[in-house]
């Protein structure tokens, strides 16, 4: 059986094809002024290129910042619940999931059936997230694959001292002018990030021993030795793209749902 | 013959004043580094007036980059020389509220221009000149058009989001359920206006109360203040931008006469 999960998220947006459990195609687009219109076309070119037409898909659920735009699923879920199916299908054993979105960093905590049992995100505040990193590495005029790369570097990273990502971005204009190296300065935007998702940690509580860490900012491996780093543990890697995790999770919950339909 | 400058995060502002006239004025956007900036805007302002530097008998620098300035003999706080160039335009004013590029103030002040009190915010982008021009450019519509287009929207939208990034998702998402750019556009303009009047509430507001700075010429968001604070401001006889680098004027002149 066939369903589908999207995944509307604050930058880009995610559909997974899934099979049974076997993912069969996914997609990301980054987000535009016509997302509706977006999301509907790609979903079409996904199933064309499969040679699928849409009835065929069984089920499908959204989820996501941009979920309701969906005009093709059955309904909406919630990330965190999504998360935490998608983490207990990769790996059992994982007590915990570390999500970090463009905008939203989420700690989904899982139980031991892979059910979601609690979840944190942070405060609606801009500073130290993906998208103030997408904000500094746009200034330094240094593509998002680098960004690991370029920050490993730095011997001294830069504190950024502005409290407001909108502010942090013209404070480091100001420090490239002043030749502050690149380096340095994405080291201490990838600081400002790692520091946000611990505390965001301290407020989640006990979180278990196993965690995983997910989400578009996840790819960047640099973020992922600082954080594995300051917890002093090895973060389990999704066997699938970190991005599409919450699409994932949405597309197999689609699958439990509809069977238990049958 | 004394100059005023402001260099402020956005714009860089020189006001030249004779005998207690108001001889020139300018505004453009700041260059990289204060100094080009302070040069480029005192070179505008005495090409005005057809003057040279050396007619300049004291120059008075604010702003945040007033430290920076060779040439200045000498610089004064923004909040002191808001509060100044404010009361020498208009001695009736007690309050002034300034919304800057990069920061919102609210300056209390006694009868001969004096600062009795202020708050400030410099910490978050919203509520400040950097939040609409963040939210005009997402919309597709330019700065100076906001006001006006604002104007004609009967349903603003709500926008409850603090963080102008937040705000700036708000703002599409309104765009992607293809909601009327007016409203949005309204919806934009009240959100900085309830961050300006939530700081405003800090003191109390003692009257004839006037709006300063860049965002005092969006009239949407002017309105929405006179909304929420219920209050009218009073109108400047002289461009409320220029208030800072006028009031540096003034001191600049009280320290030669």
């Amino acid at each position: 059986m066939i369903t589908a999960g999207f995944d509307i998220g604050t930058r880009a947006f995610k559909i997974c094809l899934v099979e049974d459990s076997r993912l069969l195609a996914s997609a990301c687009w980054l987000a535009d002024r016509d997302l509706g219109r977006s999301v509907g076309r790609c979903y079409k070119q996904m199933l064309a290129g499969l040679g699928l037409r849409s009835r065929q898909v069984r089920k499908v659920i959204a989820t996501g910042y941009g979920a309701d735009l969906v005009a093709a699923a059955a309904y909406e879920l919630s990330e965190p619940a999504c998360l935490a199916r998608a983490a207990y299908e990769m790996d059992a054993g994982v007590t915990a999931l570390i999500d970090i979105g463009a905008l939203f960093i989420r700690v989904v905590k899982v139980d031991e059936n892979g059910f979601l049992e609690d979840s944190d995100v942070n405060e609606p505040c801009a500073a130290g997230s993906g998208k103030f990193l997408e904000l500094v590495a746009d200034a330094l005029d240094v593509p998002f694959e680098d960004i690991s790369a370029i920050a490993r570097r730095s011997t001294e990273p830069y504190t950024i001292t502005s409290t407001c990502a909108v502010f942090a971005e013209s404070e480091i204009i100001s420090q490239i002018n002043a030749g502050v190296a690149s380096e340095d300065i994405l080291a201490g935007a990838l600081d400002a990030l790692t520091k946000k998702v611990l505390a965001l940690l301290g407020k989640a509580g006990d979180i278990g021993d196993r965690l995983m860490l997910s989400g578009g900012v996840a790819k960047i491996p640099a973020l992922r030795e600082k954080l594995a780093e300051a917890l002093g543990e090895d973060l389990v890697q999704p066997l699938v793209d970190p991005q599409l995790m919450p699409a994932y999770g949405a597309a197999l919950l689609a699958q439990g749902r509809a069977r238990r339909r049958l | 013959m004394v100059v005023g400058i402001d260099i402020g995060s956005l714009t860089a502002k020189a006001v030249i004043l004779n005998h207690g006239d108001v001889l020139a004025a300018h505004i453009m956007r700041v260059r990289p580094r204060p100094v080009e900036s302070a040069e480029a805007v005192l070179a505008e302002v005495l090409n005005a007036v057809g003057a040279r530097a050396s007619d300049i008998r004291a120059c008075c620098a604010t702003g945040y980059g007033r430290l920076d300035i060779p040439f200045a003999t000498m610089n004064m706080s923004e909040i002191s020389c808001h509060a100044r160039g404010a009361s020498w335009s208009d001695a009736s004013i007690r309050t002034v509220i300034d919304v800057g590029g990069q920061d919102c103030k609210v300056i209390c002040l006694d009868g001969r221009g004096l600062v009795q009190d202020f708050v400030m915010n410099d910490k978050c982008a919203a509520g400040t000149g950097r939040s609409l021009e963040l939210l005009a450019k997402a919309i597709g519509v330019e700065l100076a058009d906001l006001g006006p287009l604002s104007l004609k929207s009967r349903r603003p939208v709500a926008i409850t989001n603090k963080c102008s990034i937040f705000m700036e998702l708000e703002v599409l998402q309104h765009l992607y359920r293809r909601t009327k750019l007016k409203d949005i556009a309204a919806g934009i303009n009240l959100s900085v206006a309830r961050r300006v009047a939530a700081l405003t509430r800090m003191l109390t507001l003692k009257p004839a109360v006037c709006l300063t700075g860049g965002v005092s010429k969006n009239i949407g968001v002017a309105a929405g203040l006179e909304k929420l604070l219920e209050i009218s401001f009073k109108p400047l006889p002289i461009d409320p931008q220029i208030m800072g680098a006028l009031g540096a004027a003034v001191f600049a002149r009280e320290s030669v006469v």
